[in-house]
């Protein structure tokens, strides 16, 4: 029992699709908190929810489950918290969510918890669209035969939630109210021998506890290893069938509900089922199916180009301006050139990107609440699974077409720690936003304008990068498979729920939340790395920066160059002298054999702050002095002749080989960082990095020496 | 359990036929759970591109499955 200080745990639980993220928004709106579950990479949802009384409750959205005998590390999760009231997430209220369109199979699961005795309120949620099926429910009948309260809500429509507030109430002010009045599973013969068993182990609420944890005793994290295995032992030598005792219990478990829910609800085939079922004639058709998603990915894409170049401007003018700003109010020194050159730069470097990924993660959202993408998932898990991916790191891989920081996070869904693993491997070699202003430069300089057909040859020059990026993950994906051991079985079992309306506050509720992750861990990290590539800049060994300054003084004297070249010239040659340009030189013959000059090496090793990088880094390298203008920069690019051979610097053997590069390498620490904490090792980003870069060394000099 | 055994896989596609039982997995409970029970109405809707996966409408749900679980499903067709 908690004791009256503290905060009390309300634990939403339900089945995947019973409507139980939609009200935990409701409930909790933007005062949620994301973070991990400790030792495992599930998302964990908070929220502090305020009720009339002026008491408190913490909300916790546990994942969906469907029963307490799972089979993904999420749904474990679920049973290790309810199968242990010392857990710090231990629920001292279960808002128990179902939907009452399908009440028989998701009384499954509210059975089970009635027998852990928990305090629970049952949510018949969805009563919006089993009204308009013209049926009918008896709450009075099923609230008296599971002993547990019983509202009906609409989350969709916000319908009937106070009740579910007044609920929570007053159940806050006596919390021995709500506890199931009675057990609903008869604990068979074979069941008492495991409990007998169990109990040497731990004391336990109730026989029904002992029997779930004696099931899923050899993972629970509330045993040590060594009574990990002696449970496992002791119930093998009294010959515990564990597969066939859950299976036993389900079966008991839903004969009893199958009369009980035909009881309470009327029977009535749901509209939006055979709606449904005609739409996926076309819309998951063998042919039509696939030519249809690609379609509305280009659409996707499409859009994201077109409605994000308005912002992006807007954000890079803002930034330009306070860069001005604080170049005018900071004294001239380290310190305005660390705020406009360091900090500002490294801020604008994440920021641009927000509106291109708010609008991918927009769509996305709205294809998920659509059920669109369950869909998806079905159509290509049997070609996926042949890279070593699942039907579900479809989401990943097209989410890496924006960033491959949330990309990365959303393949927690794939409960399958090879094929999910091997999705955060390869995920990183779809060519993301940062890549496309640097494609942008250099695609001009190996494929000149002109049309092929009704096609724009840089256009088809730019599909290609794409293409050969998609090709790269899947190649991979093949490798990786060949290689890494598998772990446990790997699932489809996917319920494709009827389509349905958007719920709006879900999906800018979700986008929020993505956009924010970008912020937070591409954020720190770029910053970090821009002011450190600012420091190396800006200081370089000894006297070498300040000679630098005295010789071009002496210029301007001499009436060499104008007072205005003379600052353009300074950025360039101290640049060179810095100590960047010393590492950019030292590394260039590692480089020289794609084609790479020791400034293009410095823009490669800047670019690990994030690849656009390339383009201030080429400004800066080319005396454009502050505007780091495509363009500006390209006419410098272009007119660059390279010493050795009297031809242009960037030919199409030189701007090909780059480009490659930076189709394959692992350019970006913070997309490294996210596959440490994902894969909870070092060992999986130092793989990454090193393999991602080792292709594109490959390519890039393939690439040069075929061209030059 | 005899061979002549019909599995959800190999019954042609938009035919009716009822889940007789389930072989005993490791992800059964899955399955009863999704609503695969006994004597439930099921038939197979469509088959992915590549055809490994159905597109399985169990009673009134949806459920897309790999053949290979599909495989532990026991049907008889209705007559």
């Amino acid at each position: 029992m908690p004791d009256s200080n503290q905060i009390n745990n309300v634990c939403l639980i339900g089945n995947p699709n019973s409507g139980k993220s939609t009200l935990f928004n409701i409930l909790t709106g933007l005062k949620q908190n994301i973070g991990n579950f400790p030792g495992v990479t599930v998302d964990k949802k908070v929220g502090r929810l305020s009720l009339s009384s002026g008491r408190e409750v913490n909300v916790v959205d546990l994942p969906g489950i469907y029963s307490l005998y799972p089979n993904s590390s999420d749904e474990k999760l679920v049973v290790d918290i309810l199968c242990n009231p010392k857990s710090e997430h231990y629920p001292d209220l279960v808002v128990s969510v179902v939907d009452l369109n399908q009440l028989e199979k998701h009384l499954l699961l509210v059975s089970q918890i009635i027998d852990l005795n928990i305090p629970m309120i049952l949510v018949a949620n969805m009563v919006d669209v089993f009204e308009d099926n013209a049926k009918t429910f008896d709450q009075t009948k099923l609230s008296a035969e599971l002993g547990i309260p019983v509202v009906t809500i609409s989350a969709r429509k916000e319908n009937n939630v106070e009740e579910l507030l007044s609920t929570i109430d007053a159940w806050t002010s006596d919390q021995n109210t709500n506890r199931p009045t009675k057990g609903f599973y008869q604990i068979s013969k074979q069941d008492k021998e495991a409990i007998a068993v169990i109990s040497q182990f731990e004391e336990f609420n109730t026989d029904y506890q002992a029997k779930v944890v004696a099931h899923h005793g050899s993972w629970l994290s509330q045993f040590t290893p060594a009574n990990q295995t002696g449970i496992v032992s002791k119930l093998d030598a009294i010959g515990f069938n564990n597969v066939k005792g859950q299976i036993d219990e389900t079966l008991a478990r839903f004969s009893r509900i199958e009369v009980l829910s035909k009881d309470v609800v009327s029977s009535a085939e749901d509209k939006e089922v055979s709606k449904s079922e005609r739409l996926d004639g076309i819309l998951t058709h063998r042919i039509f199916g696939p030519l249809l998603f690609f379609g509305i990915m280009l659409f996707v894409f499409q859009a994201i180009y077109a409605w994000s170049e308005a912002p992006m401007t807007w954000i890079e003018d803002a930034f330009g301006f306070l860069s001005d700003q604080s170049r005018n109010m900071l004294p001239e020194g380290w310190m305005a050139d660390l705020m406009a050159d360091g900090i500002l730069a490294g801020l604008a470097g994440v920021l641009v990107f927000i509106p291109q990924i708010l609008i991918l993660f927009l769509l996305i959202g709205i294809l998920e609440e659509l059920g669109y993408m369950s869909r998806v998932v079905f159509m290509f898990d049997d070609i996926l699974r042949k890279f070593g991916l699942n039907g579900r790191s479809i989401v990943a891989l097209v989410s890496g077409a924006a960033c491959a920081i949330p990309a990365i996070m959303s393949t927690r869904t794939i409960t399958n720690w090879k094929e999910r693993l091997i999705t955060i491997m390869v995920t990183p070699f779809i060519s993301c936003s940062a890549r496309i202003p640097v494609y942008t430069v250099l695609v001009g300089f190996v494929v000149p304008q002109g049309q092929t057909g009704p096609f724009n040859n840089q256009g088809l020059a730019f599909m290609g990068l794409y293409l050969l990026g998609i090709i790269a993950a899947l190649v991979a994906g093949w490798v990786f498979k060949q290689i890494i051991q598998p772990e446990g079985r790997s699932f489809l079992m996917i319920e494709l729920p009827t389509y349905k309306a958007p719920r709006w506050r879900n999906v800018f509720i979700d986008t929020f939340e993505k956009v924010w992750t970008f912020i937070i861990e591409a954020g720190k990290i770029i910053l970090i790395i821009s002011i450190l590539l600012w420091v190396l800049a800006t200081y370089g060994p000894s006297n070498s920066m300040q000679a630098v300054e005295v010789e071009l003084a002496e210029m301007v004297e001499s009436g060499v160059i104008t007072q205005a070249q003379f600052e353009d010239e300074l950025a360039s040659k101290k640049l060179e002298a810095s100590y960047i340009g010393h590492i950019g030189k030292a590394i260039e013959p590692v480089l020289r054999p794609l084609g790479f000059d020791w400034k293009m090496s410095i823009a490669v090793l800047t670019s690990f702050a994030a690849r656009e990088v390339f383009i201030g880094t080429m400004a800066t390298i080319y005396s454009i002095g502050s505007t780091d203008d495509e363009s500006t920069v390209r006419e410098k690019m272009a007119a660059e002749i390279n010493p050795i051979t009297g031809g242009k610097r960037y030919d199409a053997a030189t701007a090909f080989s780059l480009l490659l590069f930076y189709v394959f390498a692992m350019q970006c620490m913070s997309t490294l960082a996210v596959t440490k904490r994902e894969t909870k090792s070092w060992k999986w980003p130092i793989i990454q990095f090193v393999f991602m870069t080792v292709v594109a060394y490959v390519a890039a000099f393939i690439g040069f020496t075929m061209l030059s | 359990m005899n061979t002549a055994d019909l599995t959800l896989d190999q019954i042609p596609i938009n035919t009716e036929a009822s889940i007789t039982h389930l072989k005993h997995t490791t992800f059964t409970c899955t399955l009863l759970s999704m609503g695969m029970l006994p004597n439930t109405r099921v038939k197979v809707l469509r088959r992915s591109p590549i055809g490994q996966s159905m597109y399985v409408k169990v009673g009134s749900n949806f459920v897309a499955m790999r053949k290979s679980e599909c495989q532990s499903i026991i049907v008889s067709l209705n007559q």
